[in-house]
């Protein structure tokens, strides 16, 4: 092979150092994308055959790695859509096609039809559940719907339960029979009267006005009635059909706590559901009628009809409406994928990655579990490229690639000097 | 760590204390605002070291603002029964006033013994006619100015109300806002102190208590437990009596359909401004009132002429004062409503209106044509006898209706006087009571603005060490910089 040899040598060596400016280029270029994995290259022998007598120069090949592995640091954002992950996992990406693909770019923003899509236009992917309709499948993003906010319209959120927790004044007066709330009379005497908003089954809002009533010592009256119901003034008598539940408790004279009669009042809200009313925290204490703090405040669930107020994002994955009156309701799952070899996968265009032979199979799962790492909203992952070292590879690669074509030039001149030896 | 992440975490810092600085020149600027608490931004470490803005929280004090809202409810209340008692005292005046209806009897009294010494002078006996005729008058005053503070007090109580129901429905505003951003990282803080103060004002109309639920929801009770606000206000109502009178009862207050304060009342309320708008004018005014007219009525009731026949037959008449009712003579010991407001002097005995005033010495007054009330039958011009039983009368004691709040059994003269040490004493006592209600609400309105305030030094000094740290991560970028310009100079 002789001088040749050398010069073939030489300019393998320029192409892998070229390889290597090349890497150094892509990632320079990309210090500042979202989701990037630093490239790298490993370079090979490549041996010729020789003898013991004869050294016969051989060649470099370039192996281009991407630390697609490696955890980027995260920059914070204002917005819950953006997303990171924090550990081993991938986000499920398909592109415009329909090809499901891993990427650790999170960068999401709902588009006009309600999906989440990344800078690099992939539609990020997870388990429906407003519906239930995702299916699960093995080692496949099959299963998996497009994210979006497109499903969650106005609701209303009928009243199914509350709490009453009042004090009832120990010293009231005893009502009489034909003054009690329960009789209706425009007489009506009572010691205390609540009234909690709930809803109905399209979220009318159904305000419950509830009496309470001494009738004998320790012995309460509690009615119900719809607010709808009410005379001019508010109050009684109501209309025929408006007193929805009246009950009996009576209270221990020892504690001042709720004796018999609860633990809750059974109310059918018109047009709504079956409301159950708590009345277990209600004490009969020689102080005046006034509604418990804390916990125990009178409230009830139901909410009227609302709009998406904006999307939460958890540490596992689950993203949740939350509604303008703080209701909450889970609208998907944001599985995380990850595969055995990760640094093998195959990079695409867009920040996305490929499986492949080398790479193993898609795994799905939870995040925040067994290992996939947690997905952190309001946050992105960094580019991996650190400037310090990729300005470090490329004075190498610059000095290497120098040295080679030194090589290159003197395996000339050799030629040139046998060549001028026939003269 | 690499450099790349060195300026990255220097730049969290950056916007970390710059976002710091926003709020603490948020403070700084409402330092002066009673109802801003002091804002915190809370800083935490993020994965990789940088530093992020967590949320915005604010110092509150909820036992500390509930204490408030009771003092200020207790303080109004006080304070505007006080102003009415004023107001009434102001007109109505003292003993020594020559204006009040007890010096104005004393007067009447004077004239009459003047007139005792020379009953044949008639422009002595028109001395009487006039101090009578003020004495009405001052009545008649006296009843204009309580009917006035009662219907002052009405027309309070209908604005006080539409205060609490704009109150209510900004509570409402405000409330929606906090439900739905709680927990959501954004910066609601704002809202929550607008809510307080819209908290304040409302204690300031009507005694409330304030209940946190979950979501940083709230719902409103009055003192006595009604409900005014639970997801959404409800409506506090009144009717406004268009011009009451000494003898109508002004209409209840009405909130969630339940009669609050007035007539009639189920779960009343004790404090706030309402309750002390409806305890003058449902009590203490009308209880003056029934003062002036129990005066008025035993003026009639002292002046009044008997049949003077051999056997009397005809009943007692009105004499020197008559009333709207008269001539008959009221029932003893009754008040009568208004009775004050219609008193006045007898025409027939009033020189200014054509009557004779020397009807005083001979009686008469009610009926000048009838003889059966004459006490002077002789016509002697030195007739002494009914001026001094007139000025006897007004010595004598008699009775009084118990609802006046004062002595049963007193003369006339004495009664009156009682009325305007009553007046005096509850005036007295009330503003009494109203400096130490508001030194109490000045005193938890201090504690809350110490405890939740800005404190100017306390942000100086925050300004200073962000300033600091600001100027560090600035000199650790400038240092990453260099480092990466000696790096690509290897690189030429």
């Amino acid at each position: 092979m002789g001088l040749y040899g050398v010069m073939t040598t030489s300019v393998s060596g320029m192409s892998v150092q070229s390889d290597r400016m090349g890497t150094v280029a892509d990632n320079i270029a990309n210090i500042n994308t979202t989701g990037y994995k630093s490239a790298s290259t490993e370079f090979a022998t490549l041996i010729a055959e020789g003898s013991v007598a004869e050294y016969v120069p051989g060649s470099v090949s370039t192996i281009a790695r991407r630390a697609i592995s490696q955890q980027g640091d995260f920059t914070y954002t204002k917005s819950p859509t953006d997303l990171a992950v924090s550990g081993n996992g991938f986000f499920m990406v398909q592109s415009d096609a329909g090809t499901p693909y891993l990427t650790r770019a999170g960068n999401f923003v709902p588009d006009s039809a309600g999906d989440l899509v990344n800078a690099a236009g992939f539609k990020l992917m997870g388990y429906n559940l407003l519906d239930g309709s995702s299916s699960s499948v093995v080692n496949s993003a099959a299963g998996l719907q497009v994210v979006s906010t497109s499903g969650l319209g106005m609701k209303a959120t009928p009243s199914t339960a509350g709490k009453f927790g009042v004090n009832l004044p120990a010293d009231a007066a005893v009502t009489l029979a034909a003054n009690l709330p329960s009789a209706n009379a425009a007489t009506a005497e009572y010691a205390g009267k609540t009234s909690l908003v709930t809803y109905d089954n399209l979220g009318h809002q159904v305000t419950l006005d509830v009496y309470s009533a001494k009738t004998a010592d320790n012995t309460w009256e509690v009615t119900v009635y719809n607010a709808a119901g009410a005379s001019a003034s508010g109050g009684f008598p109501y209309a025929a059909g408006s007193q929805l539940s009246t009950q009996t408790l009576t209270f221990s004279p020892t504690t001042g706590a709720l004796a018999s009669g609860g633990p809750a009042l059974s109310i059918n809200i018109p047009n709504g559901a079956t409301f159950s009313l708590d009345v277990s925290k209600m004490t009969q204490l020689a102080a005046n009628y006034s509604p418990q703090t804390g916990a125990d405040a009178p409230s009830a669930n139901g909410s009227p009809p609302t709009a998406v107020d904006r999307l939460e994002i958890s540490n596992e994955g689950t993203v949740t409406a939350v509604y303008a009156d703080g209701s909450r309701v889970d609208a998907f799952r944001i599985p995380l994928a990850t595969v055995s070899s990760p640094d093998n996968l195959t990079a695409i265009s867009g920040n996305v990655y490929a499986t492949n032979k080398e790479s193993g199979d898609l795994q799905l799962g939870t995040a925040n579990d067994g290992g996939r790492g947690k997905i952190i909203s309001g946050a992105l992952e960094s580019s991996t490229v650190d400037l310090a070292s990729e300005l470090t590879s490329m004075v190498q690669a610059q000095r290497n690639y120098t040295a080679n074509s030194k090589v290159f030039q003197t395996g000339t001149e050799l030629l040139d000097v046998l060549v001028n030896l026939v003269r | 760590m690499t450099l790349t992440q060195s300026t990255n975490n220097a730049l969290s810092s950056l916007s970390a204390v710059s976002e710091q600085i926003s709020v603490v020149s948020q403070n700084i600027a409402r330092v002066n605002d009673a109802n801003a608490t002091r804002k915190v931004a809370s800083v935490v470490t993020t994965a990789g070291g940088g530093v992020t803005i967590a949320g915005i929280s604010r110092t509150a004090n909820k036992l500390l603002l509930d204490t408030y809202l009771n003092a200020n409810a207790g303080s109004q209340t006080q304070t505007v029964i006080n102003t009415a008692l004023d107001q009434l005292q102001n007109t109505v005046g003292d003993t020594d006033s020559d204006t009040s209806p007890a010096a104005l009897i004393s007067k009447l009294n004077t004239t009459l013994q003047s007139y005792s010494a020379t009953p044949q002078n008639s422009a002595v006996g028109a001395t009487v006619v006039t101090a009578a005729q003020e004495l009405a008058d001052s009545l008649n005053t006296a009843t204009a100015t309580v009917t006035s503070v009662r219907n002052q007090a009405d027309s309070d109580i209908a604005a006080s109300v539409s205060d609490i129901n704009s109150l209510l429905s900004q509570f409402q505003d405000l409330n929606q806002q906090i439900v739905s951003a709680s927990n959501s990282g954004r910066d609601i803080t704002d809202a929550l102190d607008a809510r307080d103060a819209v908290l304040k004002s409302l204690s300031s109309e009507v005694g409330i208590r304030a209940v946190s639920r979950d979501n940083g929801d709230m719902a409103i009770y009055t003192d006595s437990g009604v409900t005014l606000f639970d997801k959404t206000a409800r409506k506090v109502t009144f009717q406004q009596s268009s011009n009451l009178s000494a003898n109508s009862v002004g209409s209840p207050v009405y909130a969630d359909g339940v009669p609050i304060a007035g007539t009639p009342h189920m779960m009343s309320i004790s404090t706030g401004k309402l309750a002390g708008l409806v305890e003058v004018r449902d009590s203490i005014a009308p209880t003056y009132q029934s003062q002036l007219d129990e005066m008025a009525r035993g003026l009639v009731e002292a002046f009044a002429e008997t049949d003077q026949s051999a056997t009397p037959t005809l009943p007692a008449v009105a004499g020197l004062f008559t009333y709207g009712g008269g001539p008959s003579i009221p029932t003893s010991a009754t008040v009568i409503p208004g009775l004050a407001g219609s008193i006045k002097v007898n025409a027939n005995v009033d020189p200014a209106q054509g009557g004779n005033a020397e009807l005083i010495r001979d009686g008469g007054i009610s009926n000048p044509g009838n003889p059966a009330y004459t006490y002077n039958t002789s016509g002697g011009a030195s007739y002494t006898d009914r001026i001094q039983q007139l000025i006897s009368n007004i010595g004598v004691a008699r009775s009084f209706d118990p609802s006046s709040q004062l002595q049963q059994t007193a003369s006339i003269s004495n009664y009156s006087k009682s009325s305007v040490s009553w007046l005096e004493a509850m005036r007295q006592s009330s503003s009494n009571e109203a400096q130490s209600r508001q030194t109490t609400a000045d005193r938890a309105a201090t504690s809350l603005s110490q405890d939740t305030g800005v404190n100017l030094d306390e942000e100086m000094t925050n300004l200073l060490s962000l300033e600091r740290t600001f100027q560090a991560s600035s000199r650790l970028i400038n240092t990453v910089d260099s480092m990466i310009s000696t790096l690509l100079q290897a690189a030429s």
